[in-house]
């Protein structure tokens, strides 16, 4: 049977009912404005890359509903309906990723967090950094986040929410440097690729 | 219209392959051991495996 697909049905309320995203916070974290290629994976309206677009030199949506996307095309933004699992790009593609507030929603996180490395750019040898994996999360340590993970679980939504070490551990696999902030209710993990 | 920016860098979900643009709605993969198509709808390119699939055996001049 077709899973209920949530966010096809909040997508035309989703911006409003949402907190606006810390767009300095971002900046800082991506190291924008720069050139080169990001990836908003699970971008869904486009709600933060509306923002990130002049901040760097090609911005994409990925996102799995599609009406989630059609919100994202409605603000001018390239999008692509794809599973984080089996990423639409080539090996080394991205300078960077940028993935909020959707990593609890996979299916499978071992997995897209192999494709999320795979698609970072190398460093070239040359001085130019390797690209960066940015992965926005609730913080389940708080218990506002206790609450909201339950919540989800009793409307049927497909989330598991990860606590910071548990994200860096499934990193161990992946050729990056990891580094985790904390603010908040949120938590950063910040994934250099390396090598 | 789909960017061609976006056109240039899409690969096959599945196998990683360069994918050809027919009729301006198909994204075929070039790989003739995968030949998975994935559609164009509403200028969004639907790069989802298991839709790829569906359209293994369609020949290419019969996509819609």
């Amino acid at each position: 049977m077709p899973r209920f697909d949530h966010f096809s049905w909040l997508a035309p309320h989703y911006d409003r009912a949402f907190r606006a995203p810390d767009l300095a916070r971002l900046d800082e974290l991506l190291a924008l404005p720069a050139p080169g290629r990001l990836l908003d994976v699970g971008g869904g309206t486009g709600r933060i890359s509306q923002h990130l677009r002049d901040r760097a030199g090609q911005v994409i949506v990925l996102d799995e509903s599609e009406g989630m996307l059609r919100e994202a095309r409605a603000k001018g933004l390239p999008v692509t309906r794809a599973h984080a699992e089996r990423l639409p790009f080539p090996d080394g593609s991205m300078d960077r990723v940028l993935m909020v507030d959707a990593f609890h929603h996979l299916a499978d996180a071992p997995q897209a967090l192999s494709e999320l490395c795979r698609i970072l750019a190398a460093p070239d040898g040359d001085g130019r950094p390797g690209g960066r994996l940015v992965i926005e999360e609730p913080d389940i340590a708080g218990w506002r986040i206790k609450g909201i993970a339950l919540a989800e679980r009793l409307l049927g939504m497909r989330s598991r929410f990860y606590r910071a070490e548990e994200l860096v551990r499934l990193l161990g696999h992946c050729p990056v440097r990891v580094e985790v902030r904390r603010a908040g209710e949120n938590f950063w993990v910040i994934a250099d690729r390396e090598g | 219209m789909v960017s061609q920016e976006l056109l240039d860098i899409l690969v096959c979900p599945a196998c990683k392959s360069e994918l050809d643009l027919v009729k301006d709605k198909w994204l075929v993969c070039k790989n003739s051991a995968c030949r998975r198509k994935y559609p164009i709808r509403d200028d969004i390119p639907v790069m989802l495996v298991e839709e790829g699939t569906k359209h293994v055996d369609v020949a290419v001049e019969n996509l819609q």
